[in-house]
This record gives C-alpha cells, sequence and structure tokens, in this order.
C-alpha cells in the first residue's frame, strides 16, 4: 500500500513537473491494457514486466488500469460480441486453433469472447488514448497548473516556511 | 508544487529494478542447485510417513531442471508390522518430465523407470511407526469385521477359536439328562407359560360370568309369547293397526338390546382370541429361545464344511482383510472427494443452494474450444517400467511390468490406468507372479478390476488352531494363490480368493484320545486342499462366504459321530422341554380351546335366536300394514259404488 501510495505520489509530482511526458503517458496507456486484461492471465505479467524493466510510471499505470477496469465491466457485453465475431472468423481459425495449442499462449485466455473482446477493443483505442493522454498532460501543464501557480493562495503559499522546508526535502530525499 | 527543472538525461530502461529482479533470479537459480534436491527428499520423507503411516526413507533425490529429469535413489519404505525390515524397497526411481507440458501447467511424463524392487529387504535401523489412528466411530463396518461378523455365525463365532475343545467336550459329555436336571429355574418360556396360564385361567372364569349375561332360553321364550299375542291381521279399524305395529316396535327394541349386549360380548371374544394367538407366539419363541440357549450351553460344534473351514482359516483369513481396510482407508483419504464419497458406500453429495448474497458476477462470455493437436491431462504418467534383475551382490525381485496411463483424466487421452507385472522372487521362494490391474474412468460409472496369481510360493508354520485343547499346524506347504476381484463404482464389490496348498503335512496335537485319533487318521491322508473365499455385495453389506476342502474332510471325518451325538442332545433338550412346558401349555390349551369354541358357539346361537326373532317381527309387521291398506281398498271401493248408486237414484235410472 505504502509502495502503491508512492507511486501515486510520484505521479503526481511529475505530471506537475516538466519532465517525463512519455513515462506518464505509457504509463496510462498500458494501464488501460491492465484494465481490460484479465487479473490472471499472460498479458497481465507481461505488462507489469514492462513497466517494471522501463522507466514507465507505475502510478500512472495503476490509476489508469483502476479506472479502465470500472470502464472494461461495463463494456463487457460489446466486448463479448466483438470476441465472439473474431474469434469466429473463418479466415482466422487456423490462427487461433495453432495459438490454442502452443505453449504458454493458452495463459492469455485468449479464446474467451470477452478477453478476446476487450483485448481488439483496447489494442484499436490505444492509438488514440495514447496522444490523447499525452494532449491533456501538456495542455493540463501550460494551462491548469499555470494559471494555478498565478493564484495569490499558491504564491502566499510558496512564501512560507513549510514550502521552503519542503522543497529542500525534496531536492534531497524525493525520488520520480 | 515544484516547476524545478530536470535536465538529467536518463535512458528508457529502468536500472534500479534489473538489479534487484537479476539478483531474484540468480537466488532462485541457487536455491534449485543446491538446496531443492534436499528439500523434496525431505518432503518425499515426510509426506510419505505421514501418507503410508510408516517410515519412508529417500537416499538421494536428484534433478535437473535443464534436463527435465529427476532420480529418485534407494526408496524405502518401512513395514509397518516389523519395523526392522522394509514392506517395499526400490534402488532407483528415474524419469523425465514433458518440458511441453510442463509450460502448460501439466505435469507429463513419458517414461518412468522403477528398477531394483526389493520385499521385506533388512533395514539399517527400524523404521518409525505412526500409532493406528482412533476408531472413527461414523465409519461403516470394515471388511475384517464383515468377515468376522458375517461369515461366521453367532455360535461359532463365540467358539471360532477352540473348535477342538468343542468337539471333544461334546463328543464326551456324558449324562445328558444329569446335565439337564438343573435347567429348570433357567426356562423362560417355563415362567412366560406360567403366566399365561394364570392369565387365560382368570380369563375363563371372566367368561363363564360374560355368558351368563347373554339372553337365555327363557328370555326369548318370552319374546315369542308377546309376540305371538299381538294382531297382525283382520283389523276393523286403523287404530287397531297402530296399536299392533307400536307393539311389534316395543318388542323389536327389547329385542334389539338384547342384540346389542350379545354383539359387545361377541367383539370381546373375537380380541380374546386374537390375544390367545399372540400369546402363543410369543411363547412359541421362548420356547426356541430356550432351546437355542440350551444348544449353546452344551456347545454343540457345527458340523458342515463351511463351518469348518471358517473356524480353520479365520486366522489366515484376518490378515488379509486388515490389509484391505488398511489400503481402503488410505484410499478414502487421498482420493479425491468424489472418489472417497464411493468408497464410503455414500452417494455424492449435491450441491448446496448458495443463498448468500452474491455480487454481481462479471459477464464471463463464451470460452471456444479449439481441437487439441497437443494437450495433456494435468497429471499424466504414460508409462513405468519395471525392470528388476537379480545380481551377484543383491538379490533383487525378477520383475518385469509395465503399469501404463496414470492420469488426472482419463477421458481427455482416452485410455485406461493398467498395470500388468509378472516375475518371481527367488530368495523367497516366490515365482509365477502375475498380476493385472486396470482402472477406468473413461465411462461415467468407474470400474476396477485386478487379478493377482502367485504360482508358488512356500508358507511355513501355519497354525490354523491353536488351543490349550489342541492344535493343527502347517510346518510347511508348497501354495499358490490367486485373487481376483471388480468394483463397479467403488460401491459394489466381487472378490474372490483361491488358495491351493499343496505338499502339506499336519503337526497335530490333541488332549482327547477320541479327537487326535480322528484328525491324525483324517489329516495324515490329505497331501493338499484348497481355500475359497469370496466377498460380494454393496460395501456395507457384504456377502462373505468361506470354504475348503479341507472342511468337508473333516465333517466327514466326524460327522457320524458327532452327529449321533447332536441328535441325542436335540432329543433330550426336546423331552426336557416337553416335560418342563408341555403340563401347562396343555393347560392353557383347554382354557383357551373353551374360549375359542364353546362361548364362541353360544354367543352365535343366542344372536341368531334374536335376529331370527326381530326379523320375524318386522315380517308381522308388513304384513299388518298390508292387511289394512287392502282393507282400506275395498271400504273405498264399497263406498263409491254406494255413491254412484245413490245418483243413479236421484236421476230416476
Amino acid at each position: 500500500m505504502t509502495l502503491l501510495l508512492k507511486q501515486l505520489f510520484n505521479f503526481i509530482r511529475l505530471l506537475h513537473s516538466e519532465n517525463g511526458t512519455y513515462q506518464i503517458v505509457w504509463g496510462l496507456t498500458l494501464g488501460a491494457f491492465l484494465g481490460f486484461s484479465p487479473f490472471f492471465s499472460l498479458q497481465t505479467f507481461l505488462i507489469l514486466a514492462i513497466l517494471l524493466i522501463f522507466k514507465i510510471q507505475f502510478g500512472a499505470a495503476f490509476l489508469s488500469s483502476f479506472f479502465f477496469k470500472f470502464i472494461a465491466y461495463l463494456f463487457d457485453p460489446a466486448a463479448d460480441l466483438l470476441g465472439r465475431w473474431v474469434l469466429e472468423l473463418p479466415n482466422l481459425r487456423s490462427v487461433w486453433t495453432a495459438l490454442y495449442n502452443m505453449p504458454i499462449i493458452p495463459y492469455t485466455r485468449f479464446n474467451n469472447s470477452i478477453v478476446m473482446g476487450s483485448f481488439v477493443f483496447v489494442l484499436l483505442i490505444s492509438p488514440i488514448l495514447f496522444l490523447g493522454f499525452k494532449t491533456i498532460i501538456i495542455r493540463y501543464r501550460t494551462h491548469i497548473v499555470h494559471r494555478f501557480e498565478q493564484t495569490k493562495a499558491w504564491k502566499a503559499f510558496k512564501a512560507t516556511k513549510f514550502y521552503e522546508w519542503y522543497m529542500k526535502y525534496d531536492d534531497l530525499y524525493g525520488t520520480k | 508544487m515544484t516547476t524545478t527543472p530536470k535536465n538529467k538525461k536518463t535512458g528508457i530502461i529502468r536500472w534500479s529494478a534489473i538489479v534487484p529482479l537479476t539478483v531474484l533470479i540468480v537466488i532462485t537459480y541457487a536455491y534449485f542447485a543446491f538446496f531443492f534436491d534436499g528439500h523434496m527428499k525431505s518432503l518425499i520423507e515426510w509426506g510419505g510417513y505421514k501418507a503410508l503411516g510408516s517410515e519412508v526413507n529417500v537416499g538421494q533425490f536428484k534433478s535437473s531442471f535443464t534436463g527435465g529429469h529427476v532420480e529418485i535413489n534407494k526408496i524405502e519404505i518401512t513395514n509397518a508390522e516389523q519395523p526392522q525390515l522394509n514392506s517395499l524397497e526400490l534402488q532407483s526411481v528415474r524419469f523425465n518430465i514433458n518440458w511441453d507440458a510442463l509450460l502448460r501447467l501439466k505435469f507429463v511424463v513419458e517414461e518412468m523407470a522403477a528398477e531394483g524392487i526389493q520385499l521385506n529387504s533388512k533395514r539399517s535401523r527400524p523404521g518409525k511407526v505412526a500409532p493406528p489412528p482412533p476408531p472413527d466411530i461414523n465409519e461403516g463396518p470394515s471388511f475384517t469385521e464383515q468377515l468376522q461378523g458375517k461369515a461366521v455365525d453367532k455360535i461359532t463365532k463365540d467358539y471360532s477359536d477352540n473348535v477342538l475343545g468343542d468337539i471333544a467336550s461334546f463328543l464326551k459329555s456324558g449324562d445328558l439328562n444329569a446335565q439337564l436336571k438343573n435347567i429348570e429355574g433357567t426356562l423362560e418360556a417355563k415362567k412366560v407359560a406360567e403366566d399365561l396360564n394364570k392369565k387365560w385361567t382368570d380369563k375363563k372364569q371372566q367368561w363363564d360370568q360374560n355368558i351368563k349375561q347373554l339372553p337365555t332360553e327363557k328370555d326369548i321364550n318370552s319374546f315369542k309369547t308377546r309376540f305371538e299375542g299381538i294382531q297382525y291381521k283382520n283389523f276393523k279399524t286403523p287404530q287397531e293397526v297402530e296399536s299392533a305395529v307400536n307393539q311389534f316396535n316395543a318388542l323389536k327394541k327389547d329385542v334389539d338390546d338384547k342384540v346389542k349386549i350379545v354383539e359387545t360380548t361377541k367383539n370381546n371374544l373375537v380380541s380374546d382370541v386374537q390375544a390367545i394367538q399372540t400369546d402363543y407366539q410369543l411363547l412359541d419363541q421362548k420356547i426356541k429361545s430356550d432351546i437355542n440357549g440350551l444348544k449353546t450351553r452344551f456347545k454343540i460344534p457345527q458340523l458342515n464344511a463351511g463351518q469348518f473351514a471358517k473356524s480353520l482359516f479365520m486366522s489366515y483369513l484376518t490378515p488379509y482383510t486388515i490389509k484391505l481396510d488398511h489400503y481402503k482407508k488410505m484410499a478414502q483419504k487421498y482420493l479425491p472427494p468424489k472418489y472417497s464419497q464411493m468408497l464410503d458406500g455414500k452417494k455424492n453429495k449435491t450441491e448446496k443452494d448458495d443463498d448468500t448474497i452474491q455480487p454481481h458476477p462479471r459477464e464471463k462470455g463464451v470460452t471456444y474450444e479449439f481441437p487439441v493437436e497437443k494437450g495433456y491431462p494435468l497429471f499424466w504418467i504414460q508409462k513405468i517400467k519395471i525392470s528388476s534383475q537379480s545380481n551377484a551382490q543383491t538379490d533383487f525381485g525378477d520383475l518385469t511390468g509395465l503399469i501404463q496411463n496414470i492420469t488426472s483424466n482419463q477421458r481427455q487421452i482416452g485410455k485406461q490406468t493398467t498395470l500388468d507385472v509378472s516375475g518371481q522372487f527367488k530368495s523367497m521362494n516366490i515365482s509365477g507372479i502375475k498380476a493385472f490391474a486396470a482402472f477406468n474412468n473413461i465411462q461415467p460409472t468407474p470400474s476396477a478390476q485386478f487379478n493377482v496369481q502367485v504360482g508358488q510360493y512356500g508358507l511355513q508354520n501355519l497354525d490354523l488352531i491353536n488351543s490349550a485343547d489342541g492344535s493343527i499346524k502347517i510346518p510347511q506347504s508348497r501354495n499358490s494363490l490367486l485373487i481376483a476381484g471388480s468394483t463397479l463404482g467403488f460401491k459394489s464389490y466381487d472378490i474372490s480368493l483361491k488358495n491351493d496348498f499343496k505338499d502339506v503335512k499336519f503337526d497335530i496335537s490333541a488332549k482327547e484320545k477320541i479327537v487326535n485319533d480322528i484328525l491324525q487318521q483324517t489329516l495324515s491322508t490329505i497331501p493338499s486342499f484348497d481355500l475359497q473365499a469370496s466377498i460380494k455385495g454393496e460395501i456395507k453389506n457384504l456377502d462373505v462366504q468361506v470354504s475348503s476342502s479341507l472342511g468337508g474332510q473333516l465333517e466327514k471325518a466326524f460327522g457320524q459321530l458327532l452327529q449321533k451325538k447332536v441328535d441325542e442332545v436335540n432329543a433330550q433338550i426336546k423331552e426336557r422341554i416337553d416335560k418342563e412346558i408341555g403340563q401347562i401349555k396343555s393347560q392353557i390349551d383347554s382354557q383357551t380351546l373353551a374360549i375359542k369354541n364353546q362361548y364362541g358357539s353360544e354367543v352365535t346361537k343366542v344372536q341368531n335366536q334374536l335376529e331370527s326373532q326381530k326379523k320375524l317381527a318386522d315380517d308381522r309387521i308388513q304384513q299388518a300394514k298390508k292387511d289394512l291398506e287392502n282393507q282400506a281398498k275395498s271400504k273405498i271401493q264399497q263406498e263409491g259404488q254406494k255413491a254412484v248408486d245413490d245418483l243413479k237414484k236421484k236421476l230416476g235410472f
């Protein structure tokens, strides 16, 4: 829990810094994959491995996966229909049969209509999500954060000793 | 919030995570390289002890993850009855795990090799044996209990350990009359008969009174006199008719009152007659029970061949059934609940409806099944090759065999589990071993069958009977054994055993000379005999049969002598019982006969007389009514004729 909270604080800090845009965007996008995948499946572990190996923002991924879990829940009936359509395509039948008989691959549970439908859906929308998240973050930083920093309340807060001490602490021990 | 710029260029790889991950992998590798085998060895020893209840030792456990290879050397399973010996020792078990299946999270072994099999080998130190578990009171009767409870009836069970003593003491029992002299006080039937005699004597007196309450001849004659005195024709006025009918009705009511008394008496008589029959049945039961009790007291030995066989071979067969019970308990413990319930003789429990509040289940979708071109069940050992050969150093059993398709899902592979082993144990003088077993779970109802044959083995110092009155031992014999069995759904069983004893020489001793002589004469001429046993039926109600040609031969030898004595005893007992109870019984007979026949006929006679009187009264009433009707009719005709005549006159005709 502490680790998760730390990641979320890092996410907020990173969001308000001028760096790490792609770290956040990738985190949010891969989080969408996590949200649309069943928890105990191969793809979940693959995404977690990517998150671990590459410098992708964990907090963003977890937040996004939490959000998209709800979306996926509501999307289930549609995912079911989409998955059925994909899995029943005659042209792809040989591909599915081959995958079904391969080692490891069946752990993805690709042969389930909802898993397949959700995966296809998230795969299709992932470029849109990526670009969308990127735009939102940039706009957030340039418009909302900038406007907030111009407020008198923030300026007053920045002038306090507490803020000064916090900044010092963040410089010394803060992590990304 | 910060806007502090941090322009330090960083790569995309999270090195801070890679290092711990690498360390973790290295530690895992080191564990499997240095500790895993030792832990597996301990795990097998611990699990084996827990499962089998006796110490299991593993000499060495070697595994290779890259090759998927496992080798277990020197597996020793302690003999629970003789902890200084191993019940089974395996020199080596080797197998390769199928990686393709493992990647699908399935455990598949294509071929396992078991070598160097020894039975009853000596241990370096006695093995640990777990104390027997406390008996489960909810458990059904075991095979052993059923063998002892059903194969042998009560009398034989009580004396089965001492059949020689029973025969001897029975044969030498002298004056039976003297022994029967003091039975008087112990006969329950006599007491019951006396009670019944008193009861029915009192009843008879009561009935004498009851019969006096019935209408007498005088009462019936008075009804007749009253009846004759009532007018029933030639009525002159309707008033006369009405008066007659009233008199008839009054008479009928009086008769009815008497009829009611008779009916009540008759009903009481019927219920007493029924009570007499019940009392007779009770008395007969008591007489039978007394006769059986006396026979038990005289220890009349069972004379048929079957009972002889059961008495002789009970102690020989019991270890087999104890082993059967042991394996049944083990199977119940470790089989999946579906099968262990079958072994309990219970039906599969249907799942109860879950009535707790459930969260809305997430849509499950449809899981498509594509053609399985290379699928495995969860657990599958395709072959276990048994090859064990003696060598100059160690006398292993010479065994060859194949166990095929031990699997968690026979339906998926479409094959049943089979075992086919043959061979010999030279050092133990056991040859011609052939064992076949099959377990089929492909069909909806699982079935299993087995057939174990041992062509020849030696038995030493077999005690058939060993008691203070004598013993029958077989110091040495050459035997063959065939055990076959099958079960359907682990519910009904059919197990048979045929044991041939050859080159037998009996060692006999009996206290009583007559018994000793008969046994010597009979058994010295028997070089071979057989023993056959069968267990059939549902697990909680098995039909157990034991027979032996030896039993038949002993029956023949003792038969005439014992039968004569038995007949004598039976006759004496019958005579004694008749003497003790017969007189009272005849008294009861005379009392009850009077109630049944004499009083019955009296009641019926009175009832008939009253009924006929009642019927006559009814007929007279009807006749009186008809008479009045006729008279009224003729009167109306006369009156009508007169009116017509008067009218004619008035009109001047």
